[in-house]
């Protein structure tokens, strides 16, 4: 399959909305540029379902509308069978992308409520004039026995249609223009969970049928990998890791994908599970964090190496530099910024915070042992945080910045084959992988 | 290929089918999604239940209660929406009595006297009726000034013209402008209001800049100075009206069209390669466009009271012609007088007509399930 052109190929596609608003922010060229997408390969080959997961706001949606062709990339571009759809004018284009087709993961609120689901499905028959004007209602009850629906629903209106029908209606409406992908955005998601199985159903049918290949978005790794053929891991706006099921499910995998794949619970009531729970929200995509996006949260962060440190420890030192760099951002009390007083202090004089605010006690709350494996890092350590606890924040940022500087946070990982043996390329952006695959 | 088709079967739930079949009795159809399941038929039932038991709603109940039935599932005919607002506008008796007096007094002024439609010499009669006892510019027809009688219900006017006929033939003028500035300010207000908010950028700031710099006139001021400028006349007074009130409805449409606009059916459309003008008008608009036409409707009674107030000072149509206004002005100086009558009848006439309005344009509001059509009626 590797070796087959793509149907669909995404090249360092790129989109950055700004948030200026109106005219004068406008001309005073004001305002923050969100990275929804930054920077994404993607191809989809014929026939394939190519799962993309994520966690909400990393740029699935986005990344899935440029695909069809909804918003315009920033940068990048998107290529159809070898054409840049760039490179076309607008009515050719136009023809093209109805090639690629969109199902949404609202279905109700993808239905004008005004027309009746017969003109809904027939709008692109008559758009592009594919069916003759006297068949069109030949062709729009067999679209709509497609996917599962009696040929009378032409009459009826949206709202007197079920969540599940209305998303079958959706796709009847993107098959009319008889297209070769579908990006499917939640499709699901929206649904009950025994609809959710018969729209799947349905998917896969019409994808046996009609060889279709899907993009399917979806925040729900359960349901991708029943889904797809290969599925892409997507954070901030950047995909981390690409491979099969299999290679995901059972192989070596990227830190993020590996917290993702423990979210998902096992239908077993004895099921405790070894959740990795990831500390921190989502970083902002305004100003996304600098070489690998993931090393503010990452439980695998890569220790500096000429210090020897457990991985769990300079997590601890990752999150005080990062909590420390806030507050010297904010400029008020440090304490705000840290996780000060600590949230698990069981010796109960920690909690009263003047008193106590010194280096051991920084160092519990940030689950750091008292005294570090490595020497050199626990004199730097110990330094740092006496400053802080006399109140020299800006110092006690600087000299852990100087010192613990991860390779994870400076240089920007590129996705590394590490599996190349299965039915599709397993490929991984982290600086772990990248390590070894350089090694051998 | 073939291979991973074969292991996309997976995504088969196992047993569903043949659980969902052995729940259902008849075992026709194993996807309770499609038409005609349990939640389809009960909503319908209730539907059927909710209208009066006219002999229409009872025959299509009986239909839509048997979906399952192939032949009468194919004769389901549901209602649109257009169907729906207008039980629920009927359900309401004070805009259904509105639209009553508006009815009658349209059929009124058109009755009034003969429409007759000269050209080459021929003369061609539209409407022979004639409601008017008599020409309402006729002079001396009575007495001058002489009060309400069997003879002229509404008395005379100064000039001993008949006020009853002048009245009822005013109805042409004041409705007829109403309708017709009102008809074409909508003409203007929502292809302008929708092209701002599906276009955007800088069409959009220069459509909105231009509704601002008029908005900044009040309403009466600035059709004061249009008529003052193009002069009087039907037409004028007409053009005067129309430049004063599509700001409103563009305003209104451009509002309502930049939430349409984000909608997933628009993006579908765009997805399917509709074009734009396509998408406007099929999409866009008609899921845009209530607010404004209950703001219409109640415009069409300020627009009324406005030809009125430019009748009444003198900027209307010439003077001495029989519309409402211009007929409150001349009975100013009957009523210092004490010839009461004189103002009263035309001035009812405005007053009954501007309320009717109101009344139907309130039933609108709730019909269309407009949300802000009465918060909007201010203007």
């Amino acid at each position: 399959m590797t070796g087959d052109d793509p149907l669909l190929r995404a090249e360092g596609l790129e989109k950055r909305f700004t948030t200026s608003d109106g005219l004068l922010e406008r001309l005073l060229g004001r305002g923050e540029t969100i990275r929804a997408v930054d920077g994404v390969d993607l191809e989809i080959a014929e026939g394939e379902t190519l799962g993309l997961v994520g966690e909400s706001g990393c740029g699935k949606t986005t990344l899935g509308r440029l695909l069809v062709g909804l918003d315009e990339p920033s940068a990048g571009s998107v290529v159809y069978r070898g054409r840049d759809l760039a490179t076309l004018d607008r009515r050719e284009r136009r023809e093209l992308r109805t090639n690629v087709q969109y199902v949404f993961q609202n279905p109700l609120a993808s239905l004008n409520p005004q027309l009746p689901v017969g003109d809904i499905v027939g709008e692109p028959l008559a758009v592009h004039d594919i069916v003759p004007p006297d068949r069109r209602d030949d062709r729009i009850a067999d679209l709509l026995e497609t996917v599962g629906l009696e040929p009378s629903a032409a009459n009826r209106y949206p709202r007197e249609f079920s969540g599940g029908q209305c998303q079958r209606i959706a796709i009847a409406r993107a098959l009319a223009v008889e297209p070769e992908v579908l990006v499917c955005d939640e499709p699901v998601t929206a649904l009950d969970v025994s609809v959710q199985a018969r729209i799947l159903n349905l998917l896969s049918e019409l994808q046996a049928e009609f060889g279709l290949s899907y993009l399917f978005v979806s925040h729900d790794l359960s349901v991708v990998e029943h889904v797809a053929d290969r599925i892409a891991v997507m954070y901030l706006g950047r995909i981390v890791e690409r491979g099969s099921p299999t290679q995901l499910f059972e192989g070596d995998s990227h830190p993020y994908t590996e917290a993702l794949l423990s979210a998902i619970p096992e239908p077993d009531p004895c099921w405790e599970g070894d959740r990795i729970v990831l500390e921190g929200d989502v970083p902002s995509a305004i100003d996304p964090p600098s070489g690998c996006q993931f090393h503010t949260r990452c439980p695998k962060v890569i220790p500096p190496s000429a210090y020897d440190l457990e991985c769990e420890v300079f997590r601890g030192v990752m999150d005080l530099r990062l909590d420390l760099a806030d507050a010297v951002a904010d400029g008020g009390d440090p304490r705000e910024a840290l996780r000060w007083p600590p949230a698990g202090a069981t010796n109960a004089t920690a909690i009263d915070a003047d008193s106590t605010f010194t280096a051991g006690a920084i160092k519990d709350a940030y689950g750091i042992p008292r005294t570090l494996t490595d020497e050199d890092a626990e004199a730097a350590l110990t330094e740092a945080l006496e400053a802080l606890a006399a109140g020299d924040a800006e110092r006690a940022r600087s000299r852990l910045s100087r010192t613990f500087e991860s390779p994870c946070e400076t240089d920007r990982p590129d996705p590394q084959v590490v599996d190349d043996s299965g039915d599709a390329r397993h490929r991984i952006a982290c600086h772990r992988f990248y390590d070894r695959a350089t090694r051998e | 290929m073939n291979e991973q088709t074969t292991r996309r079967g997976r995504i088969r739930i196992d047993g569903l089918e043949e659980h969902l079949s052995s729940d259902r009795a008849d075992g026709d159809r194993t996807d309770a999604d499609r038409p005609g399941d349990h939640r389809d038929a009960s909503d319908r039932q209730m539907a059927a239940a909710n209208t009066r038991p006219s002999a229409t709603s009872a025959s299509t109940g009986r239909s839509t209660l048997t979906p399952r039935d192939g032949t009468s599932a194919r004769t389901v005919h549901s209602r649109s929406r257009l169907e729906e607002s207008w039980r629920r506008f009927r359900s309401n008796r004070t805009a259904l009595f509105g639209l009553a007096i508006v009815a009658v007094l349209s059929a009124v002024a058109i009755v009034a006297r003969p429409v007759e439609f000269s050209t080459m010499g021929y003369t061609i009669t539209l409407q022979p009726f004639s409601l008017a006892p008599y020409d309402p510019n006729e002079l001396s027809v009575g007495p001058p000034n002489a009060g309400p009688s069997l003879a002229h219900p509404f008395g005379t006017d100064w000039a001993g013209r008949d006020l009853f006929s002048r009245v009822l033939v005013g109805g042409r003028y004041s409705l007829s402008i109403g309708a017709l500035a009102v008809a074409l300010a909508l003409c203007v207000g929502i292809p302008l209001g929708a092209i701002a908010g599906y276009v955007g950028g800088w069409l959009d700031e220069a459509i909105m800049r231009i509704v601002d710099m008029l908005y900044a006139f009040p309403f009466l001021v600035l059709a004061i100075a249009i008529v003052a400028i193009v002069g009087q006349g039907y037409w004028n007074v007409v053009f005067a009206l129309v430049v004063t009130g599509w700001l409103t409805y563009a305003r209104l449409l451009r509002g309502e069209v930049l939430s349409i606009v984000e909608t997933d059916y628009v993006a579908a459309s765009r997805a399917l390669g509709t074009p734009h003008r396509t998408i406007l008008a099929r999409h866009v608009v008609p899921n845009a466009v209530a607010p404004v036409i209950v703001q219409a409707t109640l415009n069409v009674g300020s627009v009324v009271t406005a030809a009125a107030a430019l009748g009444f000072l003198g900027l209307g149509l010439e003077p001495g012609t029989a519309e409402w206004g211009a007929m409150l002005a001349q009975g100013r100086s009957a009523l210092l007088r004490g010839n009461w009558h004189v103002t009263v009848f035309p001035g009812a006439a405005i007053f009954l007509f501007v309320l009717a309005i109101n009344l139907v344009g309130d039933g609108l509001t709730d019909a269309l399930g407009s949300r802000d059509g009465r918060e909007r009626r201010g203007r």
